[in-house]
């Protein structure tokens, strides 16, 4: 080994990751550069060695466990509220949605169902009302009621949507209304969402 | 440390058994310790480190899958822990690594005034430089030669390559040399 290996390769060698120990070892042996090298790096741990050791307090495992037991008692704790707090405001919401929508949907004035609305409509703000209470994953529902859009329009809108000619034909036939939406696919109930939003882009609402 | 009964007592405490939880705790806590005690130079931060490290742990148990060695697992947590209190100190403006200064710190039981007045002076030599370095050279000095992890088990613990571990080694060296022979460390 005509080089003198660096730094790099003796502090590696000292801990035994080197590659080439055996060449290296031979160069040690002939070389005193590289073993004052050496001694420094073999000094270095030496002193490290010597300095004093932190004694670890006696009652440490048992603040450990102390620790562990109260932070399982927080973590059903935040469990708790993780999901207790969403699902009430959750159960609200749709509570708040729902009777938005039927109140909106109910006849001004008289009170008379006969009377500004259809029972076709009032069907189907039954199904969205139901559908909005079977949204459990999360997606929010919305729905803004007027009395302008007749139920005509709406059930055409539906009918020309080929996964809802089921559903117009379920409400022309006052199908159940319950089994039907529970009946949707995760597709259908996309399309449907998606149906209803574009209503709401066009002010054509229940 | 046989890592099979680690991995052992990893299995029993998934199970819910709070003994095998507590001994593992025993098993690591000195490595530990003195990991976070190299790391901050503080006794107080070190144990409070500790002590979240096993609290982690524990509060991670059940997505625990036994590795190579168990104790890479707990210095990768350990380290982490320590980085973050090394960054919040320096944001804090407060040193890094204070001197020892307690006398429960040090084992000075048996050790005659001059070799204690040594050991503080050395102390102090290594604490700044230990101070100098960056955390990322310190921590593996100090896994390597106060924990004694190999170069793989370092690589492991940090997320580098070996080659990572071997360079920053040999400059953290460097740098400490030049501290230690300032104080007259590796002539006596």
């Amino acid at each position: 080994m005509r080089r003198h290996p660096s730094w790099k390769a003796w502090s590696a060698w000292v801990d035994g990751e080197s590659a080439d120990t055996e060449r290296m070892r031979r160069h040690l042996e002939q070389c005193a550069a590289c073993a004052e090298q050496v001694k420094a790096i073999k000094g270095i741990s030496t002193e490290l060695g010597r300095l004093p050791v932190l004694d670890v307090h006696p009652a440490f495992v048992t603040r450990v466990m102390a620790r562990v037991k109260e932070s399982a008692v927080e973590k059903q704790r935040s469990w708790w509220s993780r999901f207790a707090v969403p699902m009430a405001m959750t159960a609200s919401f749709f509570f708040l949605v729902g009777f938005a929508i039927v109140w909106r949907t109910m006849p001004s004035g008289t009170g008379n169902p006969a009377e500004g609305t259809s029972s076709m409509t009032s069907r189907l703000a039954e199904v969205m009302v139901g559908y909005g209470e079977a949204a459990t994953d999360g997606e929010i529902w919305e729905l803004d009621v007027d009395d302008s859009t007749t139920a005509d329009e709406l059930l055409a809108g539906v009918a020309q949507t080929d996964s809802f000619a089921l559903l117009a034909k379920a409400l022309d036939e006052e199908t159940d209304l319950d089994t039907l939406v529970a009946s949707l696919d995760g597709q259908e109930m996309a399309a449907f969402n998606s149906l209803v939003r574009e209503y709401q882009g066009e002010n054509l609402t229940l | 440390m046989n890592d099979d009964s680690d991995w052992l007592a990893v299995a029993r405490a998934q199970a819910g058994d709070e003994a095998a939880f507590a001994e593992l705790v025993r098993r690591h806590q000195n490595r530990i310790v003195q990991f976070c005690y190299r790391m901050t130079g503080s006794a107080q931060d070190a144990e409070d480190l500790a002590q979240e490290c096993f609290v982690r742990l524990y509060r991670h148990l059940h997505r625990i899958t036994p590795q190579a060695k168990f104790s890479t697992l707990l210095f990768g947590i350990a380290r982490n822990l320590a980085l973050n209190a090394v960054r919040d100190s320096r944001r804090r403006l407060q040193t890094v690594v204070p001197a020892l200064d307690s006398t429960r710190e040090i084992q000075g039981a048996g050790k005659r005034p001059d070799e204690l007045v040594h050991l503080k002076e050395l102390d102090d030599a290594i604490r700044r430089g230990m101070e100098a370095l960056s955390p990322a050279h310190r921590e593996i000095l100090v896994l390597r030669e106060f924990n004694g992890l190999d170069y793989d088990a370092i690589a492991r613990v940090i997320r580098r390559r070996k080659g990572t571990v071997r360079s920053r080694l040999a400059r953290a060296r460097e740098q400490l040399r030049a501290c230690i022979e300032k104080a007259g460390g590796c002539e006596r």
